[in-house]
């Protein structure tokens, strides 16, 4: 299933063009030709563009695709023409802005797997049914052969026998009928006689009843005539022999009977040795027909068997052996070895969609590997960046270090000769003294600028992560209350504490700082006796604590400004400080996932709001997983507040 | 007399220290760098090291380390770095190794000796009974400078701690004391000679 993506202009339009045609396919409305091919080249200049194929669409597809689409094509194939079927599924795959099943055109239903073993199954069957009628009009050649060495050659001869055998008879009695009478008397012998000529005419009428060709009847008419004429002699010699003229029993009439018998004879026999030779000619026939007929079998059976081989064959050759082979490249695919080639993808079946499929999967798999390779690129990149962004990190904070001890060491010599100067005896000089004291105070001042640039440099030092755990906000804001009111030379410093949760989770001692900050910067920046309020409540699943002084406020175009590292407002002049404090607060506040909001008028004061979550992301850390050494070190041997 | 070394190569430092130390009655001796100061305190122990870090040939930490590593005698000998080096990975790296303070540039002198004194006494006291003292060095050092009217921001950074731990300290002193207030406890504390002003 490919998705269109019709992401250019270009396609949008030709999509909108279709869309307009499907929904007057789904009116009902006529579509003319030429809009339909203009709409068909249009949405194949697209698919081109794209890079697909595109296709209409079957009714059988009809089922994958989505309900809207399924629901225009009885409208789509109301118009009776592939283009404008698949323009107006297309279209309304658009329209309804879901995937449409877009057919390969290689893919063609008369080349599918299920058609060509159908045909392979007919092959089969005809070739079977080919090999039983051939097999079985043999056969009944080899039966009519042999039948008619059974009824016609066998039963002749076998007529022709028992008529020679019974003719044979006749004239044996015939030839004894004389004597027997003048002996014996007259007539007594006359049953025997009836009884063999009986004999002799069924014989005749059954060989009559035989099939047999004109020669053979011809043969067997001069017998009849032989034979009825002997009938005759031997019938002229009875009568001569019954009468008195038994002196005129000559030679001369048993020999007339004699002599015609023995044509009669001849001819039979005659007739019955052709006989015997056309049934053995018959005969040798039908073996060699039923020989034939083996031999053609066992030809038919063999060629069959190459069929099947063959169809085996083909079958190895045009399913298995590609599919074995796409098989095996999609295991080389799924080594990631994209250099290999696939074959079959010009196929038009289901084999070359698949193949074609393997060529979209190749190339996603191409895609994956360029993409993770650009990935990996640029993890290396941004690492490098890390490691550069470190190095800088790493360098700035050594400056910083070298620029506090280099500061230092000369205010240690200012403020150490300071001192010397307050200590010696001589110096009774009270201005003197005051002048030590002046020196001192601003030495004094310096190193604290000092001191809070390093201590925010610390801070603000990436390696030093949350420590979140909960902890009582409101006792937080109490004790920092309490010790701007105990410090005492501020201004006075005023707590509302609205409703406020339990516990929130965040770095209590970071917070602190914040917040201590913050109180200490309204302090600074209201000169003379500025008045701080302390507000804190809780909003939703937040707390929120505001510091709101009456002091210089803050240049409105500034306030963005003001929380970047080094930067102060314009009219600070007079202040002593770093830019860094205010810095620090919003990252510790952003840590917390919370956001610092500045609200300010120049002269008029400036309200800073801190609103954090009161569940604060993070790892919440146990006290006992804390180790206090990270943090404090040797410091805590003096009695140190718990971290 | 307490022999005090004082190992700081920059010699305008070196003379103000020796001449605050003197004053204070320590006797002082002076090396310029690392190895001079290991030659010194193998040949003759002092009784404490003010030691800086950042020195040539040897800087305070490798001083440090092969003290501790010369033997138990030396490993005992007070040490207290005195440097300019003020961010916390030194400060770690000082006290890891075993250092008994790190004060940083500039001092106090008044504070030093504080701090001298403290750490003389508690080697002295090792061998003898722990003085019944309800407040410790740092909640002592911390009331004195409460009582010369500095802020916790200022006490932190004058004895280099935290902000917090100053507060904290004053907290300890004031539950120690039973008052209330910082003002109260300071004027407890000179009432009982522990702090002077």
């Amino acid at each position: 299933m490919i998705q269109p993506r019709l992401s250019d202009n270009r396609a949008q339009i030709d999509a909108q063009h279709l869309a307009g045609a499907a929904a007057r396919a789904a009116e009902g409305r006529r579509i003319p030709r030429c809009a339909i091919a203009a709409l068909g080249k249009q949405l194949n200049r697209s698919c081109a563009r794209r890079g697909e194929s595109y296709y209409g669409f079957s009714p059988f597809r009809c089922a994958t695709l989505p309900d809207g689409v399924a629901r225009s094509y009885p409208a789509a194939r109301a118009l009776k023409a592939p283009r404008s079927r698949s323009a107006v599924a297309s279209a309304s795959a658009s329209l309804i802005g879901k995937s449409l099943v877009i057919r390969s055109p290689l893919l063609s239903f008369r080349n599918s797997v299920p058609v060509k073993l159908a045909v392979v199954a007919t092959i089969v069957l005809v070739a079977f049914a080919s090999l039983r009628m051939l097999s079985l009009d043999r056969l009944a050649a080899v039966n009519a052969a042999s039948e008619q060495v059974g009824d016609r050659w066998l039963q002749s001869v076998g007529a022709l026998g028992n008529l020679t055998h019974h003719i044979a008879d006749v004239r044996i009695l015939e030839d004894e009928a004389p004597v027997g009478d003048a002996q014996l008397g007259l007539g007594t012998n006359g049953g025997a006689d009836r009884q063999a000529l009986d004999r002799v005419n069924k014989d005749i009428e059954r060989y009559q009843s035989l099939q047999h060709d004109a020669q053979e009847q011809a043969a067997f008419g001069m017998f009849l005539a032989a034979w009825a004429e002997h009938r005759r002699d031997a019938q002229q010699f009875e009568s001569l022999a019954g009468g008195e003229r038994w002196a005129q029993l000559d030679a001369a009439s048993a020999g007339a009977a004699r002599a015609s018998y023995a044509r009669a004879s001849d001819a039979l026999r005659q007739l019955a040795e052709r006989t015997e030779t056309r049934a053995e000619s018959a005969g040798r026939i039908a073996a060699d027909r039923i020989a034939e007929a083996q031999r053609f079998i066992s030809d038919m059976i063999l060629a069959t068997l190459a069929l099947f081989g063959a169809i085996a064959v083909y079958l190895w050759r045009s399913f298995s052996r590609p599919l074995l082979e796409l098989a095996g490249q999609m295991r080389l695919l799924a080594r990631h070895e994209t250099s290999l080639t696939i074959p079959y993808e010009s196929r038009r079946d289901e084999i070359g969609e698949i193949a074609r499929s393997l060529v979209v999967f190749r190339r996603n798999i191409i895609e994956l590997l360029e993409s993770r390779r650009a990935l990996a690129q640029q993890a290396e990149i941004l690492a490098g960046l890390l490691d550069k962004e470190r190095a800088l990190a790493t360098e700035q904070r050594n400056f910083i270090t070298t620029m506090s001890h280099e500061f230092r060491t000369p205010l240690t010599l200012i403020d150490g000769n300071a001192q010397r100067l307050l200590a010696t005896k001589d110096v009774t000089h009270v201005q003197a003294a005051d002048r030590a004291h002046r020196i001192r105070t601003a030495v004094f001042q310096m190193t604290s600028l000092v001191a809070s640039l390093t201590s925010a440099m610390e801070m603000s030092d990436s390696s030093v992560a949350l420590r979140t755990r909960s902890f009582d906000l409101a006792k937080l804001l109490r004790d920092l209350v309490a010790y701007y009111r105990a410090v005492g030379d501020h201004g006075s410093i005023e707590e509302k504490l609205g409703h406020l949760p339990q516990e929130i989770t965040g770095d209590p001692e970071l917070l602190h700082y914040a917040f201590s900050n913050l109180v200490s910067n309204a302090f600074k920046y209201s000169p003379g006796s500025g008045s701080v309020t302390l507000r804190a409540g809780m909003k939703d699943d937040f707390v929120e604590v505001a510091v709101e002084d009456k002091g210089i406020g803050i240049p409105p175009n500034e306030i963005d400004r003001v929380r970047e590292r080094f930067y102060r407002g314009s009219n600070v002049d007079a202040f002593p400080g770093t830019g860094v404090g205010l810095h620090l607060v919003d990252r510790i506040v952003r840590q917390h996932s919370g956001c610092l909001n500045i609200d300010s008028g120049l002269g008029q004061g400036t309200c800073v709001t801190v609103r954090l979550p009161i569940e604060g992301e993070g790892q919440t850390l146990g006290d006992q997983q804390v180790d206090p050494n990270s943090l404090r070190g040797g410091r805590h041997r003096d009695g140190e507040p718990p971290p | 007399m307490t022999r005090i070394l004082c190992v700081e190569d920059d010699t305008e430092t070196a003379s103000l220290l020796h001449e605050a130390l003197s004053d204070l009655g320590y006797g002082v001796e002076r090396a310029a760098d690392g190895e001079q100061a290991l030659a010194a305190i193998i040949s003759t122990p002092p009784d404490l090291v003010i030691c800086d870090v950042r020195m040539p040939k040897m800087n305070g930490f490798e001083l440090l380390e092969r003290l501790v590593t010369a033997g138990p005698a030396f490993a005992e000998i007070p040490f207290v770095f005195l440097t300019a080096l003020g961010d916390r990975d030194s400060e770690l790296t000082g006290r890891k190794l075993g250092a008994d303070d790190y004060l940083t540039k500039p001092v106090d002198f008044e504070m030093l000796g504080i701090v001298v004194e403290n750490r003389l006494r508690r080697r002295n006291d090792a061998s003898t009974p722990q003085s019944e003292s309800p407040l410790t060095d740092r909640e002592r050092e911390v009331l004195t400078w409460v009582g010369r009217g500095k802020t916790s921001a200022e006490i932190a950074i004058i004895l280099g701690l935290r902000e917090r731990t100053v507060n904290f300290h004053c907290d300890e002193a004031m539950k120690r004391l039973d008052v209330n207030n910082r003002t109260q406890a300071v004027a407890e504390a000179i009432a009982n000679g522990l702090i002077t002003t």
